[in-house]
């Protein structure tokens, strides 16, 4: 898990993602950074409307139109993929990059047996036999928890449980043995305890196969446990980027800090979970300014004039707030109101 | 099913009462001669004088054994004119079937995946003016164009006169097949179209575009399975229209098929005749829904196991 | 919860009432489906002209003119004449009326059976839907021209009897969409009715089923507006519908048939008017359809 010399397996430069509307041109993406490496998992946290789940299509080409990639680059293994042609994107996918996708009840295809979509992907890109395939397929359903694996492999979606269809889904994504797997909020709609178990699962893939990981998520206090590092994402880019150990014990922008904040498992006491006031940006227009700043306590002049971009405040962590340093250890209330500069709670 | 065969039965029956006169008045009414004594067996065997639900019973019991009475116009027993044309019909409605089927999955498949191309819009041009269009000028226009005007093709009968090769059948078989065809190319391409559209929005094309399967297995294999599903039950439904459709093509081109009899015997007041096509065209339906039922449970696992 | 009830806005029904923001949308998506707009004027055009033949038609339409027989199209004859020399212009403006008043009475009266069909089964549920559901299969069943043409013999073959006896056999697509409409609306406004309004469950649901499946009605009036001139020429084609010397656009093309290779007009001329009417009446349904349902959330 050395983050030293080694060339990232997935290096994301300025990657800037639109989307052609009626209204005009929304800014979903724009201009994020960050490397993962062999073996590594990263959580890209952030709510809905942060633009994660398009820049994780974009890694994949898979923005629907009206959406464009419009900038930067996706190097994976040192290839960009921008730029690829169809086919190519084909050979790509599924075998050097795999997604998961957040529902497993749509994910798979409801009239082809289990097996044969399991199978796809292999006699694709490895040019597996149908019995090779078949016997490997059966080999992952048994690896990621499916009992009788062999004889579910002629079985349909619908003779599965949710949390079974997406370990389907996750031995379909590993099959080809891709460098990088991204994982778009996988157990949202999932009961919990399944959650934990498909979290632990993937872990357990993880060192196995030494894939890198992406996970997005909006839940942070769930993959607190399975990944090295955390990057925040608000309205379209990068607010922070740390270790996840350093993330939560020095969170150094406002908007990490009321996520932590709000979490239960971080609340002392038994009053209100803090809240963070206000709502996401529209992103109809490239921000000139911190898109938080209008729900920051700590907002001043400088923050509504120029966008702080990332820059490192300690070893591997960075921060896109202006007044870091002024935020203190450990994470406390945003604050409300948008003139105050916010106290320092304890 | 039983039901259902037992309800048509009962309208049948009802509506051959109903005739002006009764069924035999009619017979009497058209002024021609006619035997009498078919006459008298055809009271005999509707038992006139009995109360209408014996008449009933007899008929029905009769026809489930195959005798469905004796044509007024020709005293043959009505089930063995029937099957003597049946085929040719069968023949007609088989190819234009097929024809459609063919036609509709290519037009239907590439408008879906060419969506607002050129081609699309003419796709659903066509779609449109075959709904629109009558069948039967459609008729007269095409034998008009490839008849008359360029001569391809001939117009009438099943072969030409003195020859008996398949070909020349064949020949025979284009235009009435493509004429009958036509309606149902433009309504099924229409659904699959939209079905394939709607089946290429869910998120398993999604996965399958994500683990980087080729966009033509992408589209034929994930997509189509699930698009037909639905066109299949439309295709099992219209082929009671298919029928309708066969009785006007074989009287326009001169095919001795069931279609063109039943018109003739229109003319003739041949109620027998006309109640046994009804009822073996109802029948034809019935039996179709069934097929389109199982093929149904076969392309949907989903409710195979109900 | 009761306002919106009273107000006929039942949650998730399609159709929209004037003067409300859907009914905008409504008008709004109308207009912008650009053939169905030029549908409605080429519709309004021949109607206008059908109706007006007396005062457009520059002859009487069973004037025989033995002097101008099976002449091609000319000045004096825009679209020709037929084998007793009348004008075929006159009377594909005359056959217009036959043939479009059937169209539009048996529309009409399928419709209406239909609907009243489909809401009895509908509303009343169990046994009731059982049997209705059962009587419209055996209507699918039996194929329609067939059976139309024994019923149609019945008949004086006037354009009255025509439209009754087409009527007869178009209800069943409009029995079938009024039934789903009533049973969603009944599931939906039944929750909210059992939990405030109690007895009143039954008057909302006569009073607001109706006018809301009135969306999908109205689309399917249309349409069957264009099968039922289809049905009719198809009759009449044969033989067996309202009788020469009355024209309708079907019996003027059987007279055609015989001598199409050498007077094509006669068989173009009324086949193009059949087209061209019950073409602008399916892109007037499908772009009411299209406007009543903007996202496509129905099938098809």
């Amino acid at each position: 898990m050395s983050q030293a010399a080694a060339t990232p397996v997935l290096d994301v430069r300025d990657l800037v993602t639109r989307f052609e509307t009626r209204a005009g041109p929304v800014h979903a993406v724009n201009g994020i950074s960050y490397t993962l490496h062999a073996g590594e998992s990263l959580a890209l946290v952030g709510e809905s409307g942060s633009g994660k789940t398009v820049s994780a299509l974009s890694l994949l080409g898979l923005v629907p139109p009206p959406g464009r990639v419009e900038g930067g680059r996706v190097l994976l293994n040192g290839r960009d993929l921008l730029g690829l042609s169809r086919r190519a994107w084909q050979d790509v996918r599924g075998k050097e990059i795999a997604m998961v996708f957040q529902d497993p009840m749509t994910s798979l295809n409801p009239v082809l047996t289990v097996g044969r979509q399991l199978t796809g992907p292999m006699r694709r890109h490895l040019g597996m036999s149908r019995r090779a395939a078949e016997d490997e397929a059966a080999a992952l359903l048994a690896r990621v928890g499916i009992p009788d694996a062999r004889e579910r492999l002629s079985d349909h979606p619908h003779r599965f449980s949710g949390g079974q269809r997406q370990r389907i889904v996750i031995a379909m994504a590993l099959a080809c043995r891709p460098a990088v797997l991204v994982a778009d909020e996988p157990t949202t709609a999932l009961d919990v305890t399944i959650q934990a178990q498909i979290v632990a699962l993937v872990r357990e893939l993880q060192e196995e196969l030494g894939t890198a990981i992406l996970w997005i998520t909006h839940d942070l206090a769930l993959v607190a446990g399975l990944v090295d590092r955390v990057a925040v994402m608000y309205g379209g880019t990068l607010v922070e980027e740390a270790p996840v150990d350093d993330l939560f014990a020095r969170p150094s922008h406002p908007y990490t800090r009321g996520l932590l904040a709000s979490l239960p498992e971080g609340s002392a006491g038994t009053g209100p979970l803090p809240t963070i006031e206000g709502r996401p940006p529209d992103l109809l227009d490239p921000p000139s300014a911190c898109p938080f700043a209008p729900r920051c306590g700590w907002v001043e002049q400088r923050c509504r004039a120029e966008l702080p971009r990332l820059r490192p405040v300690a070893p591997g962590h960075a921060s896109a707030c202006w007044r870091w340093e002024e935020l203190g250890g450990a994470p406390g209330e945003v604050g409300a109101s948008v003139e105050d500069p916010g106290e320092e709670p304890r | 099913m039983v039901p259902l065969l037992l309800g048509i039965s009962i309208v049948l029956f009802a509506v051959i009462q109903a005739a002006p006169g009764g069924p035999e008045g009619a017979l009497l009414e058209s002024g021609r001669f006619i035997d009498p004594e078919v006459i008298e067996a055809y009271r005999v065997r509707l038992g006139v004088d009995q109360p209408v639900h014996v008449q009933y019973a007899r008929w029905l019991g009769a026809a489930v054994q195959g005798d469905l009475g004796v044509s007024f116009s020709t005293t043959r027993p009505v089930a063995e004119m029937i099957l003597e044309r049946l085929p040719a019909t069968l023949e007609l409605m088989g190819a234009a079937f097929l024809l459609a089927a063919v036609l509709a999955f290519g037009l239907g498949t590439l408008s879906a995946v060419r969506q607002y191309s050129w081609f699309d819009h003419l796709g659903t041009g066509v779609s449109f003016l075959g709904i629109a269009m009558p069948v039967f000028w459609f008729g007269l226009i095409l034998q008009l164009v490839f008849g008359v005007w360029l001569g391809w093709l001939p117009v009438a009968g099943t072969g030409t006169v003195g020859a008996t090769s398949l070909g020349d059948h064949l020949l025979h078989l284009v235009l009435p097949a493509l004429v009958l065809s036509f309606r149902y190319v433009a309504g099924w391409s229409r659904y699959l179209r939209s079905s394939l559209l709607q089946a290429l929005r869910a998120d398993y094309i999604r996965t399958a575009r994500a683990m980087g399967l080729p966009e033509r297995v992408v589209v034929g294999v994930h997509a189509l399975r699930n698009a037909l599903i639905p066109v299949v039950s439309i295709m099992a439904l219209n082929l009671a229209g298919l029928f309708s459709g066969a009785v006007i093509t074989e009287t326009i081109f001169a095919w001795p098929g069931i279609g063109r009899m039943f018109v003739q015997a229109m003319f003739a007041r041949d109620y027998p005749l006309l109640m046994g096509i009804l009822l073996l065209g109802s029948l034809m339906v019935v039996v179709f829904n069934l097929v389109a039922d199982l093929a149904y449970g076969f392309l949907d696992p989903r409710i195979r196991y109900e | 919860m009761s306002e919106a009830l009273a107000g006929g806005r039942v949650e998730g029904v399609r159709t929209p009432r004037a003067g409300t923001a859907a009914g905008r949308v409504f008008w709004r998506e109308l207009r912008r489906h650009r053939l169905a707009m030029i549908s409605l004027g080429v519709v309004a055009v021949l109607v206008l002209a059908c109706a007006a033949a007396p005062l457009l038609a520059p002859y009487d339409f069973d004037a025989i003119d033995l002097s101008s027989i099976r002449e091609a199209p000319s000045a004096a004859h825009p679209m020709g004449t037929d084998d007793l020399g009348r004008d075929l212009f006159t009377r594909v403006l005359y056959g217009g009326r036959v043939s479009i008043l059937i169209g539009v009475l048996s529309a009409l009266l399928g419709t209406g059976i239909g609907a009243a069909v489909g809401a009895l089964a509908g509303y009343y549920g169990r046994m009731v839907d059982n049997v209705l559901m059962r009587v419209t299969d055996v209507a699918y069943a039996i194929p329609t021209l067939p059976l139309l043409i024994v019923l149609a013999s019945y008949t004086q073959a006037t354009a009255g009897s025509m439209a009754v006896v087409i009527g007869l056999l178009s209800w069943m697509t409009t029995a079938r969409v009024v039934r789903s409409e009533v049973l969603s609306i009944k599931e939906m406004a039944y929750v909210e009715a059992a939990r405030s309004l109690g007895a009143r469950n039954r008057r909302i649901i006569g009073r607001h089923v109706l006018p809301n499946a009135l969306g999908p009605i109205v689309v399917g009036a249309t349409l069957a507006v264009g099968n039922a001139i289809i049905l009719e020429s198809s009759l009449s084609f044969l033989g067996l519908g309202v009788q020469p010397p009355t024209p309708t656009w079907g019996n003027m093309l059987m007279d055609a048939q015989a001598t199409m290779a050498t007077k094509p007009w006669l068989t173009v001329f009324p086949g193009l008017a059949i087209l061209f009417m019950v073409l602008a009446v399916n892109f007037i349904g499908d772009g009411l359809q299209d406007a009543l349902d903007p996202g496509g959330r129905s099938s098809g």
